[in-house]
């Protein structure tokens, strides 16, 4: 602010000394119609008005007019209308800037989340792939535990069988015997007969366990 | 239905403006009428008088916009601001940024000055109140017109009044009279004996006056020279402008190319060498060169004189034969041609300040 003021100063100065120049010149340009008035007395100059005190209030009228304009309207207004002019551009600038590096973060951040969404996807696929890998995998493990686990039943179901013959054949064979202990023991009739095979048979729970 | 009503009520004022209303008859006077005499000054004539007014109100206008001027304009200031800044647009269009900032004072003051001017010569104040004085010239010319002077400040100021005052100047009362710059009183019995100059204006001045022994002289009959007139109506305050503008014009010719500048009126380079016809043509092209670069100042005062001085006469007039309504359109038209005057001067002035600040190469003829 002091380095500007102090650089138009001496600007100043010249400029008033070309005014003073210049003025100095209307005063003179003034002062020839005098001379010409004088001389021969124009009539219808002086009919028309022209006269030199009056051009000579007119020109200082004028010169006031011009140099206080100048001091207190047309310079003001021209600093400010090029202040304003500078605000603007600045302002556009920045907005200009803003609106590039908006457009940037914006592009980034579709890059990024492109690139998340890409991520997400194959990781989607990935994890499908295996979760269908583990999955054939279960199901294979699966099927083989059952089979597995069907054929050790069947095994133990053979086995338990065949222990159950073993198991009726001796029962049986035991049963038969004693059943033929007691007909033999006693005389038989044929419902002493009958009660007798009854009776063994009750006693061996073979019918309970045939029930079931 | 509504227009038919204003057009037949506009009509009816209109005659009832022509019946009832009649103005004054003008008198046209080209040159300024001098109405002050002030000790120190000298005479004063009533478009100085008016020009002071114009400079006094566009120099605190300055003042008061030039302090509230913000970079985010607002009311009065701002109005004005942009007005200065339109017309500055058009200035750099004209003549550049780097030369638009130069001439823009010069250019900006000539069209503000004499836009306000103009405009203040359309005020309903100029060539209504002034002085009366009795104008042989126009002795012979002038309808009746009863008027009163009441002191104001110090200032006699004339006016027309309701009910015209009576003289009896039988009975010895005063009557004025103003003749070569003096004014004297009179009565019936001093008049035709001292002053022989005053005496036959007196006779034809007014009806009643022509037997003075015995009768009354209603008000007075005469011309008034009004306190304010149209600035522009005075060739001088054209002529200071146009002045000032070809001595800036000159200035910055002079400031930009130096002394080659001068080279455009006094063309002597093909002489010197040799070349007699070239030469001679040359310095005839010079020579007219230069009295139409003076003639600039004549016809800028002529234009600008000559249409403002128009444009009051046919106000005057119009004032005088239609007094309502019809005078409106003449004033629209005034306020547009004193807009058109203002900025046919500034631009002209621009345009010969571009041309002085160019080189020759660039305006081949």
């Amino acid at each position: 602010m002091k380095s500007e003021k102090n650089r138009e100063r001496p600007n100043f100065v010249i400029g008033f000394c070309r005014y003073f120049l210049v003025v100095l010149t209307a005063f003179a340009f003034a002062a020839v119609p005098t001379m010409v008035m004088a001389a021969e007395e124009v009539e219808g100059i002086s009919k028309l008005g022209i006269n030199i005190p009056g051009l000579i209030a007119q020109l200082v009228n004028f010169l006031i007019l011009l140099v206080v304009l100048k001091i207190f309207l047309w310079g003001p207004i021209l600093k400010v209308l090029d202040e304003r002019k500078r605000r603007i551009e600045e302002g556009l600038n920045r907005a200009e800037q803003a609106a590039s590096d908006a457009l940037a973060t914006e592009e980034e951040a579709r890059k990024v989340i492109e690139e998340a969404r890409a991520d997400a996807r194959a990781q989607n696929l990935r994890s499908q792939e295996s979760a269908a890998k583990l999955r054939e995998e279960l199901e294979e493990k699966a099927k083989q535990d059952a089979a597995q686990i069907i054929e050790r039943a069947h095994e133990e179901i053979r086995l338990q069988r065949e222990q159950l013959v073993q198991q009726l054949q001796s029962q049986f064979a035991d049963l038969t015997i004693r059943a033929a202990e007691r007909v033999i023991s006693q005389s038989i009739d044929k419902s002493a007969h009958q009660r007798l095979i009854d009776e063994v048979l009750t006693e061996s729970n073979f019918g309970q366990e045939k029930e079931n | 239905m509504r227009a038919a009503i204003i057009a037949v009520s506009l009509l009816l004022l209109v005659g009832v403006g022509v019946v009832f209303v009649g103005g004054a008859s003008p008198a046209i006077i080209v040159a300024p009428e001098k109405v002050f005499h002030w000790p120190v000054i000298g005479s004063v004539t009533n478009t100085m008088f008016t020009s002071w007014f114009v400079v006094i109100f566009l120099i605190v206008l300055a003042f008061s916009v030039g302090r509230r001027l913000s970079l985010v304009p607002s009311g009065f200031s701002g109005a004005v601001e942009a007005a200065v800044e339109a017309f500055y647009n058009i200035v750099v269009q004209v003549a550049g940024e780097k030369n638009g900032r130069r001439f823009f004072p010069l250019a900006a003051t000539i069209f503000f000055f004499i836009l306000t001017s103009n405009y203040f010569g359309l005020l309903p104040i100029n060539n209504v109140i002034g002085l009366t004085e009795v104008n042989p010239g126009f002795a012979d010319k002038h309808v009746e017109m009863s008027q009163s002077e009441i002191p104001i400040v110090g200032l006699n100021v004339a006016y027309i009044p309701t009910t015209p005052d009576s003289v009896d100047l039988a009975a010895g009362e005063k009557a004025y009279i103003e003749y070569n710059g003096e004014r004297e009183y009179k009565t019936a019995k001093d008049d035709h004996k001292d002053h022989s100059n005053a005496a036959p204006v007196k006779d034809t001045s007014s009806k009643e006056s022509h037997s003075h022994e015995g009768e009354t002289i209603t008000g007075f009959n005469g011309l008034i020279a009004p306190y304010f007139r149209s600035v522009m109506t005075d060739v001088n305050a054209p002529l200071a402008i146009a002045i000032f503008s070809f001595l800036f014009v000159e200035f910055w010719g002079l400031q930009t190319l130096g002394v080659s500048y001068l080279s455009k009126f006094f063309s002597f380079g093909k002489l010197l060498k040799g070349d007699i016809l070239g030469g001679i043509i040359d310095v005839f092209v010079g020579l007219l060169e230069f009295v139409s670069e003076l003639s600039r100042m004549v016809s800028f005062t002529f234009r600008l004189f000559g249409n403002i001085f128009a444009g009051e006469v046919l106000l005057l007039m119009m004032t005088f034969l239609v007094p309502f309504v019809l005078v409106d359109v003449f004033y629209a038209l005034e306020l547009f041609v004193g807009l058109i005057q203002a900025f046919v001067f500034a631009m002209l002035t621009l345009v010969f300040a571009v041309t002085a600040v160019s080189h020759h190469g660039d305006e081949a003829h």
